[in-house]
């Protein structure tokens, strides 16, 4: 995994939605996945911090898939993390999880996530809406290359 | 023209009446005249002659026999005649006819003792003029003695004019709202009017010449003469009685209350009384009415003259303040207030009076008024402007507000104690709604995973091995993946059901034929594999909340749909009725209904009327309806049969519709 880029990361402490997620996207020809499973972990990742101190920066996931509800530092902390840095705040973030609240949706766009989705009970409905998301964002969605980018935000 | 020849030797004077008093006068100056200054006879006799030919009565002298002898210029001017047609006439010539026979003999009998006096002692006396008219007189004679003997002098005043004067204020007081009496120095009734006929029961020739006590009710007769002639020593206009009660005594022996004036008339005849007496009985009812009424009253009356002297309380004020009434009469008003207002009292007291209408006292001030015991008591006062024959008095109504004072301040307590139990119930709600929130959000979350997990797992199984599965293990499968997306959706329809109830409601006026399009649109997966006839009738724009009235039609239509799923012919008809002024929806189908004994059941939560097998569904989107549709103040019933369909009807807002299934 290290020696490629990975293209999801995947931010979730419930297995078995990751394992389905995972499932899902490998089924779909997603292979370069990244499985973090809470916030700090996800923090770690994306930084090159503690055990992903040997990854190289720039390579950023292309899409993060990030659970709210997450043990240690939460979603939306994560989020936040993600578009304070001027390196990591134009990765497309999709919170893709279990519960709906007004005032998390609100709070998450707040922070600038792409996307908000709750997760369908029906598995099929489920595996659409992951194939859909992968496929809107890592297929269809043209983001700026961080070199035009930078400028800008500096 | 006097004769110059005449003799004037003396003349005696005396006054009989007001018209001749000037003649009496200048006779008085002639003589005067006559007697200091001018020793020469002639000269007195011209002296004599120019007086009484200037004088303003008529001056007729008259020789023994009867002949006119001298006459002066108003003479003539009375008379019509020259004072020559007029010289040596009999005096009789001026007579009317029907006196004239008596004359001589009057004459004789004034020659026999000659003194003044005035003629015709009370009968009227006239002259006859030259034209035969005839002139109401009065005719005073002086015996004139000369060196020709004795003659007399008649000093002749007109008293048309008095007369007509008299008739005039006959008719005043003859028609004057009052009776009126006028009676003579000695008591005795000269003259009345129609309203003293009428007030004493007698006519006025019964009562003329009677004494005046005759009118006064027997117990206080002894009295009246004393104080008639206390006004005659001293006659001036003065009500009678002096604050007494005064009563008059009828023909029939009753008694009526009056009011009496006492005018002195001075006249000819000497000084009379004019009284006006006015039956007060009416006046005496009504203060009676008066009396009672404030005494009856149920709060403290207290009346008070212009120096702020109680006059009058009623027996609440008694109650009130705790004195005797008779202890508060006369007191100044001032003892009932609280000594730290009295200083300042007496100046709103003449406020009042110069400005004197009804109002309230204080202007919102808080006012108290002192017990005889020295308490304080909270009162209110309105004070009334009282108009009296006697002048302004105030009449003040007091009430004590100590009750209310402390139910004011029971009320004041107790909504400040609900105050704080609102804020504790608030804080209490708001808790509960944190804590409601926390729920939903680990049902969402929590619960929604491992329904996730098993549904997706089964399906990757299937997937996995389906094909190499027999039948029955297949069906189980199925069964596990139907079980755990009917609880997603259990899941699902409880948060929405939560989330409504929590939503607030924005109204705004919405069209609901647009509300009902977009539940239509919504549902079209589920009609068009149905064969459904809609009937949708135009419906009104209401003050609804427009989202919330989406989730209602869904429902509702959602509903029809799927309950009209076996009919080969689904007919659903939306329309409204106007009840009672607010507007009722109907939703109608034709499917399967429901027996009416359930109807109750059909709003609650998970309540199904229908089996699972047969009509999918988790039972929560009635209950979400029914939250709906009251969290618009309205109302929702339904009405069914089995297998002949169902009605459901509700209201936003407004009354409640008078029929209800």
């Amino acid at each position: 995994m290290s020696g490629h880029p990975v293209e999801v990361l995947l931010v979730d402490d419930n297995p078995s939605d990751a394992e389905l997620v995972l499932v899902t996207l490998a089924g779909s020809a997603f292979h370069r996945i990244c499985h973090v499973h809470d916030g700090e972990e996800a923090l770690d990742f994306l930084f090159c911090r503690a055990e992903y101190a040997a990854r190289r920066f720039e390579l950023l996931p292309r899409l993060v898939l990030l659970d709210l509800k997450l043990p240690k530092v939460n979603g939306l902390e994560v989020l936040r993390e993600i578009r304070t840095d001027p390196r990591t705040r134009l990765i497309p973030v999709v919170l893709l999880t279990s519960s709906k609240m007004e005032r998390d949706v609100a709070e998450g766009y707040r922070l600038g996530v792409n996307s908000y989705i709750q997760k369908p009970v029906d598995f099929e409905e489920f595996r659409e809406t992951v194939k859909d998301i992968g496929r809107y964002w890592l297929e269809r969605n043209q983001p700026p290359s961080p070199a035009t980018a930078e400028p800008e935000l500096i | 023209m006097i004769d110059p020849t005449l003799p004037v030797q003396h003349a005696s004077v005396v006054a009989w009446g007001g018209g001749t008093a000037v003649v009496l006068l200048l006779v008085l100056i002639a003589s005067r005249v006559f007697r200091r200054e001018f020793a020469g006879r002639r000269h007195a006799e011209a002296r004599f002659g120019a007086v009484v030919e200037s004088a303003p009565s008529g001056m007729i002298m008259v020789d023994r026999s009867g002949k006119i002898v001298l006459v002066n210029r108003e003479t003539e001017r009375l008379f019509g005649y020259s004072r020559d047609e007029l010289r040596g006439q009999p005096i009789e010539l001026l007579v009317p006819n029907r006196m004239r026979g008596g004359h001589p003999q009057h004459r004789a009998g004034f020659f026999a003792d000659p003194r003044s006096r005035s003629m015709g002692a009370g009968r009227d006396l006239f002259g006859l003029r030259k034209d035969g008219t005839e002139i109401p007189v009065e005719i005073g004679l002086n015996p004139l003695e000369t060196d020709e003997g004795l003659f007399v002098l008649a000093s002749v005043v007109d008293i048309t004019e008095r007369k007509r004067a008299e008739a005039r204020f006959r008719a005043v007081v003859e028609s004057a709202p009052s009776g009126m009496i006028m009676v003579d120095q000695h008591g005795k009734i000269v003259l009345v009017n129609r309203e003293t006929e009428r007030l004493f029961g007698y006519s006025r020739e019964e009562l003329k010449g009677l004494p005046i006590e005759r009118l006064v009710p027997v117990r206080f007769q002894p009295q009246h003469p004393g104080f008639r002639s206390g006004f005659f020593t001293d006659p001036k206009t003065r009500s009678m009685g002096a604050g007494r009660d005064l009563f008059g005594l009828r023909k029939d022996g009753s008694e009526i209350p009056v009011e009496i004036g006492l005018n002195p008339l001075e006249t000819d005849e000497g000084l009379f009384v004019l009284a006006s007496v006015v039956d007060i009985t009416e006046r005496k009812r009504a203060e009676a009415r008066f009396r009672a009424v404030v005494e009856s009253a149920p709060s403290g009356m207290v009346m008070v003259d212009q120096h702020g002297k109680i006059v009058l309380v009623n027996r609440e004020t008694e109650r009130l303040f705790g004195y005797a009434r008779e202890e508060l009469q006369g007191l100044p008003i001032e003892r009932l207030v609280p000594g730290r207002f009295r200083p300042r009292h007496p100046e709103f007291r003449s406020g009042f009076l110069a400005d004197p209408k009804a109002r309230s006292m204080g202007a919102g001030r808080d006012l108290f008024a002192v017990r005889k015991d020295g308490r304080e008591i909270p009162v209110e006062i309105g004070l009334n402007p009282i108009e009296t024959d006697e002048g302004l008095f105030v009449l003040a109504s007091v009430v004590d507000i100590t009750e209310r004072k402390r139910v004011e301040q029971e009320l004041r307590r107790l909504s400040e104690n609900l105050e704080q139990r609102v804020r504790e119930r608030t804080a209490q709600l708001e808790l509960a709604n944190r804590e409601l929130e926390a729920f939903t959000y680990s049902v969402s979350h929590d619960l929604r995973a491992p329904l996730r997990q098993v549904d997706g797992f089964s399906k990757l199984v299937q997937e996995a091995v389906g094909s190499t599965l027999d039948e029955t293990t297949r069906h189980y499968l199925d069964r596990v993946r139907e079980g755990t997306q009917h609880m997603g959706k259990l899941v699902d329809d409880l948060l929405h059901l939560a989330q409504v109830g929590r939503q607030a409601v924005n109204t705004r006026e919405t069209e609901l034929d647009g509300v009902v399009r977009e539940a239509l649109a919504d549902l079209r997966p589920e009609i068009e594999t149905r064969n459904i006839q809609w009937n949708i009738g135009s419906l009104p724009a209401l003050e609804c909340d427009p989202g919330l009235m989406k989730i209602v039609f869904t429902n509702l239509l959602s509903n029809a749909i799927k309950y009209t799923r076996t009919r080969e012919q689904a007919v659903i008809e939306v329309s409204c009725s106007s009840s009672d002024g607010s507007t009722v929806i109907h939703v109608r189908d034709n499917g399967v209904g429901f027996r009416m004994k359930y109807a109750d059941k059909l709003f609650g939560v998970f309540q199904r009327l229908h089996r699972a097998d047969q009509f999918e569904g988790t039972g929560v989107g009635l209950a979400t309806v029914q939250r709906i549709v009251h969290k618009h103040g309205g109302e929702i019933w339904a009405e069914a049969e089995l297998e002949q369909g169902a009605t459901f009807y509700f209201t936003l807002g407004g009354s409640l519709p008078e029929a209800r299934g």
